[in-house]
């Protein structure tokens, strides 16, 4: 709650809310949800005015997970954007960025019912009529999100012209590792290979950066919103359908290779024909197994914040140990199309 | 050397601890649930690295010599073996980053089975249960999502 009592909370957050709504506001009950490890959301139920409203508030926390990661303030605006070009996702309402009310920038949304951990989504014998539909949807909604027009997100980082986001994606990684002082053979090995295999990118598009089950709020019909946009910039709309293929976010289903729901075979032919556009499917190769290389790097990352005392934490500390798991995957992967 | 519970035996004890007494008291909190579930993975994950990591250590040791053209004798204590093979590994991270094992050919498959034998002992500490399904895979392509990834249904 950093340094916020729960009642200290709710008084803050319920002044503030009569102020931007400027009407009378109670709130009934404030109610945490299960998020990441490095943002903060409530669900709130309130009465404004008399009329029973579902909001969510999302904040960060006091050390945020990512430097590459967008601040609340811009991660609102991705999200109206959004929103206003057809996307499914909630719709924002109030941004505040002043650390005197709830200690840090956050923003209020509307509330969207749905399941977001992933293991439920994929194992739940009352989503089956979801899991049924999903991979349709997630290609459409993709292919939406890569049509967003991100020319007045003047914020959202992006390649300089002359190098591809591949390129870009393997000097981040290495930088990542300096900058953690990890000197690893797998990984060394993994980005001389990725980097020598770098595919060029026939179109640069805004792209959400962690689309996958886990990042989608799922109810009995299937898709109800996306979720969780602070990685969003602008990069090669394949490397979502490569990442959201990543084993990790099969969720127990490692056969189904689109996200622990289909043969990846299906959702590409589902995105192609949503987005008109033609996907190379080495181009998608390559992201899955580039996909496991950030993730198995970023788990190194965040058993970081625990070793360095800034957060200490066992489920930090753990991630540390899951990092070779996405190695042998990428190695894995790499041997089957060629050292 | 000392009495017994022996170290395994201490890990197993408090693992047991979190998981009898602590994870049913704490169930209705569900950040601290799932935190006490995760650290009594993080106790069993201990518990296998006292059972394998000399063996690991040893054969890593063998296959980094080789890579390295370099015959050195494993120290014998402990702590001394296991900061050289550290050292030596980094040695190696940075003769990849310099190109050195760049050209196809022997010494570039060697280090490919090395790197792929080093995952799969840590993964016999950290998840024997991926590796599990890794083997099944393997006996069972249709079970590999990758190899069907170009196929309709």
């Amino acid at each position: 709650m950093s340094n916020l009592s729960i009642e200290d909370f709710e008084v803050k957050l319920t002044e503030y809310l009569c102020q931007v709504t400027d009407s009378a506001v109670k709130i009934d009950a404030l109610i945490p949800l299960a998020g990441g490890a490095s943002r903060d959301s409530w669900r709130i139920d309130a009465r404004i005015d008399g009329q029973p409203t579902r909001y969510v508030m999302r904040r960060d926390l006091p050390t945020s997970m990512s430097d590459s990661a967008l601040s609340r303030a811009q991660e609102f605006r991705v999200m109206a954007a959004a929103y206003d070009h057809g996307v499914r996702v909630a719709k924002v309402r109030y941004l505040c960025e002043d650390p005197a009310v709830l200690g840090l920038p956050f923003f209020i949304m509307d509330f969207v019912e749905g399941i977001s951990i992933g293991r439920k989504v994929i194992q739940d014998a009352g989503l089956a009529g979801a899991r049924a539909v999903l991979p349709e949807q997630m290609a459409e909604q993709l292919a939406r999100i890569h049509t967003l027009n991100a020319d007045p997100l003047d914020f959202l980082p992006r390649s300089p012209v002359d190098q591809s986001p591949a390129r870009i994606f393997v000097r981040r990684a290495y930088d990542m590792l300096d900058a953690l002082g990890v000197k690893s053979p797998a990984f060394e090995f993994l980005l001389r290979w990725a980097d020598q295999h770098a595919p060029d990118a026939p179109a640069i598009t805004f792209v959400h950066g962690d689309f996958r089950v886990g990042n989608l709020l799922v109810d009995s019909g299937g898709l109800a919103a996306v979720i969780d946009w602070e990685f969003a910039h602008i990069g090669d709309p394949r490397e979502e359908l490569g990442y959201l293929c990543m084993r990790d976010w099969r969720f127990g289903a490692d056969h189904l290779h689109a996200g622990g729901l289909a043969p990846r075979e299906r959702l590409l032919r589902a995105y192609e024909t949503a987005s008109g556009r033609t996907i190379d499917r080495a181009a998608v190769d390559w992201w899955e197994i580039a996909g496991n290389i950030f993730w198995g790097i970023t788990c190194l990352a965040q058993a970081d914040r625990h070793l360095s005392g800034r957060d200490p934490s066992v489920e930090l500390a753990s991630l540390g140990r899951r990092s070779v798991e996405m190695q042998m995957e990428a190695l894995r992967l790499i041997g089957k199309v060629g050292i | 050397m000392y009495d017994r519970p022996a170290l395994t035996e201490l890990i197993d004890a408090v693992r047991m601890h979190l998981e009898t007494r602590v994870i049913p008291a704490v169930r209705d909190d569900r950040k601290l649930y799932f935190q006490t579930l995760v650290a009594t993975n993080v106790l069993r994950i201990a518990g296998r690295e006292l059972e394998y990591g000399g063996a690991h250590l040893r054969a890593q040791w063998g296959r980094i010599n080789a890579l390295l053209e370099d015959e050195s004798s494993l120290p014998s204590g402990d702590q001394a073996a296991r900061e050289l093979l550290v050292a030596r590994s980094e040695r190696l991270a940075a003769a990849i980053r310099a190109g050195v094992f760049d050209a196809a050919g022997q010494q570039r498959e060697m280090l490919y089975e090395h790197l792929q034998a080093s995952a799969i002992e840590a993964l016999i500490v950290a998840n024997p249960r991926l590796l599990q399904t890794l083997v099944q895979e393997g006996q069972n392509p249709d079970l590999d999502a990758w190899e069907g990834r170009n196929r309709a249904e």
